[in-house]
């Protein structure tokens, strides 16, 4: 779903790039720049004095010539007049100043027209081009990809994003485990090749990646809870009605397609929520669970950034505040972030009521996961939900609701084998099979985790459980903007810190998106 | 060890852009920049290669004087008056090209790929092919050469020569004198 649409993203992004390769490389073909025309006198009225050919040459029947500026044509008269210079057969100067000469003299009219250079153009194209992509970056430094380990699978020809771990685990205290459902892998055999990277400015450490496989029927799936809980879901109901605050979206929520509902963030003040109404009309009375497939937008990895960059230089005497001073400061600094919604959910009462049943939301903008949320009162033919969260901070791809059947338990699978791309010596394997050990990585690094699955691969539904933290680094750009008002107005005055970095998210956000993706990279 | 490989990149990187250029007859610093084409009167600098009396090919190369329906005028340290119907080959230049700074250029670019991460794949090709392109395009512009020319080439490049007139009436071949190699500023 997702991944079918960064792939079309960059299959357009490639045919871009293809089509404007071959416009820079046409046009930098030779052609001719020197446009020299010589006409009899008589013709001369036909050439107008302009800026394009502002000398005239006049080749006189004598061998001598005229290199006139200013000049004019009196064909009454039958004489041209100019400014410049007179020229002997060797193109000294005879003489400069005004001349009228009469046109019986003159043997041709020259006239020279420079065009622009077509190699000079299609290589400041390039260079405009190149200087984009190197500054795509330092201009905006806030949009450049970063968060936490990706995890990949490959296809059999590529590998392709399956999910992001511990997005939220900024620091070695908040070091905290993630699983993300592979909801997209049906495996080919019974060994499962898992390449972690780490594709931003950042150091991710990572104290295990394991695989979670869930026994479930052929027809079946399994979803996790928010809380953590897997089931086995059954029949699915789709999406009957879909209303925004911006309209219908029920189209958008049908399908897990990769094709995204989402909104921009408030002019005003970036906590601002908004809702979605959910209308599903069941078939079959039974327990049902609502499945939501979402990710963030970069509104959060903008706030987090944004947040790091007014800290500046201290970024590092607040980090390590946040390890010493425990959970009294982890609240203090936590609260911004639990100001900006994740998406709650609620249930429509017979007496018509909304009642919060419960909250979802996978943080990080990469990867889309899926969850199951379970309802409480299903038994209705008419079943009406409310989602509620932050204005433009979900990207959600799939709303439906499921039969909810028995819960599974998982089967913990360890790697079998760790690959780095880069020999560095180390016994990798026990860094991440040690519980008291971490796998560090740096920007660049990848690792091919291996695991062996059961031999009836294809009877169980997986996950990917990973736990670890990750450290951001400073990029100097963000160095300029060290603010500690507005850090402590984040802390102390969270609801007015949102307002005022509404204008500056909305000035960038139409393009964070296409910048951030486009500046996934890897060597610092 | 690391600035020895970066050079031979470097060098390689501009063989490559530079490979594809047409090669400049003239001497050196002969030709004007081309806006100074507006404001000069000399021909441009013509190369031809003719067979001569003892059917051995000659070249001769200089300023382009004029030509007539049988005869083309060159001028360096010596008029040379060349029968058109023994010439096989002629080269006609008109201005200087920045064929050295486009290759330099492009060889800078395509080095500055290395901050492009991996959209390097994409964008060091193209540099490279916008860069033998662009180089190649510069030398050959404005830049007229043919095998065996016709009375058509002729008549198309008379308009560049120092008379395009045609040689003028009692005109002493004698007194002509060669342009004077053109001193950048």
């Amino acid at each position: 779903m997702y991944l079918k649409t960064k792939s079309g993203e960059l299959k357009a992004g490639f045919s871009l790039i293809i089509v404007l390769s071959f416009a820079v490389i046409f046009l930098s073909c030779a052609q001719s720049r020197i446009e020299r025309t010589t006409v009899n006198i008589h013709k001369i009225k036909k050439y107008n004095f302009d800026e394009e050919t502002p000398f005239i040459k006049l080749h006189m029947h004598s061998g001598e010539a005229y290199i006139l500026s200013n000049w004019t044509a009196d064909d009454k008269n039958k004489i041209l007049k100019g400014n410049g210079n007179h020229l002997d057969i060797n193109r000294s100067i005879i003489d400069s100043g005004n001349f009228s000469i009469q046109y019986d003299s003159i043997a041709l009219v020259e006239t020279n027209k420079i065009n622009s250079s077509n190699s000079l153009t299609a290589l400041s194209i390039m260079t405009g081009i190149s200087l984009a992509v190197t500054g795509l970056c330092i201009a905006n430094p806030k949009a450049c990809f970063g968060s936490c380990p990706t995890f990949y699978i490959c296809d059999g020809n590529d590998y392709k994003l399956q999910a992001e771990g511990f997005s939220a685990s900024i620091a070695p205290s908040l070091e905290d485990s993630d699983i993300d459902a592979l909801y997209n892998f049906k495996p080919k055999s019974n060994i499962l090749d898992i390449q972690v990277r780490n594709e931003a400015l950042e150091t991710h450490a990572i104290r295990h990646v394991n695989i979670l496989a869930l026994p479930r029927g052929e027809k079946n799936r399994v979803l996790i809870t928010p809380g953590g809980k897997f089931f086995e879901t059954l029949k699915l109901t789709g999406l009957k009605n879909a209303l925004g605050n911006e309209g219908d979206c029920t189209l958008k929520l049908q399908c897990l397609d990769g094709n995204e509902w989402f909104s921009k963030a408030d002019s005003n003040d970036l906590a601002e929520n908004e809702t979605i109404e959910l209308e599903f009309e069941q078939s079959t009375i039974s327990k049902k669970g609502l499945i939501i497939a979402c990710r963030q937008t970069l509104l959060s990895t903008f706030l987090f950034y944004q947040s790091l960059a007014y800290m500046g230089k201290n970024a590092g005497f607040y980090l390590s505040k946040l390890e010493k001073d425990g959970s009294d400061l982890k609240n203090i600094i936590g609260y911004p972030g639990r100001l900006l919604k994740n998406i709650e959910i609620l249930q429509q009462s017979s007496s018509g009521k909304w009642v919060k049943i419960s909250q979802t939301g996978e943080t990080g903008p990469i990867a889309t996961d899926i969850k199951i949320i379970p309802l409480k009162n299903t038994y209705t033919k008419e079943l009406k939900l409310r989602l509620k969260m932050t204005r433009g901070m979900w990207r959600i791809d799939y709303a439906a609701l499921a039969d909810i059947g028995k819960e599974v338990f998982p089967l913990v699978i360890k790697p079998s084998e760790i690959l780095p791309e880069k020999v560095n010596g180390s016994n990798v394997e026990d860094l991440l099979l040690n519980e008291d050990s971490l796998l560090v990585t740096l920007p660049g690094d990848k690792y091919n985790i291996f695991y062996e699955l059961p031999d009836n691969y294809n009877s169980y539904e997986y996950f990917i459980e990973s736990k670890g933290y990750y450290l951001e680094w400073i990029r100097d750009a963000w160095l300029a903007e060290e603010n500690s008002s507005m850090i402590t107005e984040m802390i102390f005055n969270t609801n007015r810190y949102f307002r005022d970095l509404a204008p500056q998210y909305k000035k960038i956000e139409s393009e964070m998106e296409k910048a951030f993706w486009k500046s996934k990279y890897v060597n610092p | 060890m690391l600035i020895r490989k970066t050079l031979n990149i470097f060098l390689f990187i501009s063989i490559i852009i530079i490979s594809g250029c047409a090669h400049s007859y003239a001497p050196k610093r002969w030709l004007p920049d081309t806006r100074q084409i507006q404001t000069e009167a000399y021909g441009g600098w013509l190369t031809v290669e003719y067979k001569s009396q003892n059917k051995k090919t000659e070249r001769i190369e200089g300023e382009y004087i004029t030509s007539d329906s049988t005869r083309v005028y060159i001028l360096y340290d010596s008029l040379s008056v060349i029968p058109k119907n023994k010439i096989n080959r002629a080269v006609l230049e008109i201005d200087d090209k920045n064929t050295g700074s486009y290759s330099g250029w492009a060889t800078l670019g395509s080095a500055s790929t290395l901050s492009h991460g991996k959209f390097l794949i994409f964008t060091f090709p193209i540099w490279i092919a916008t860069g033998v392109s662009a180089s190649s395009g510069e030398s050959f512009r404005d830049r007229y050469a043919e095998d065996n020319p016709s009375s058509a080439y002729w008549n198309e490049i008379i308009k560049f020569s120092r008379f395009p007139q045609g040689l003028p009436e009692n005109l002493n071949l004698k007194i002509l004198r060669r342009k004077e190699i053109y001193e950048k500023k």
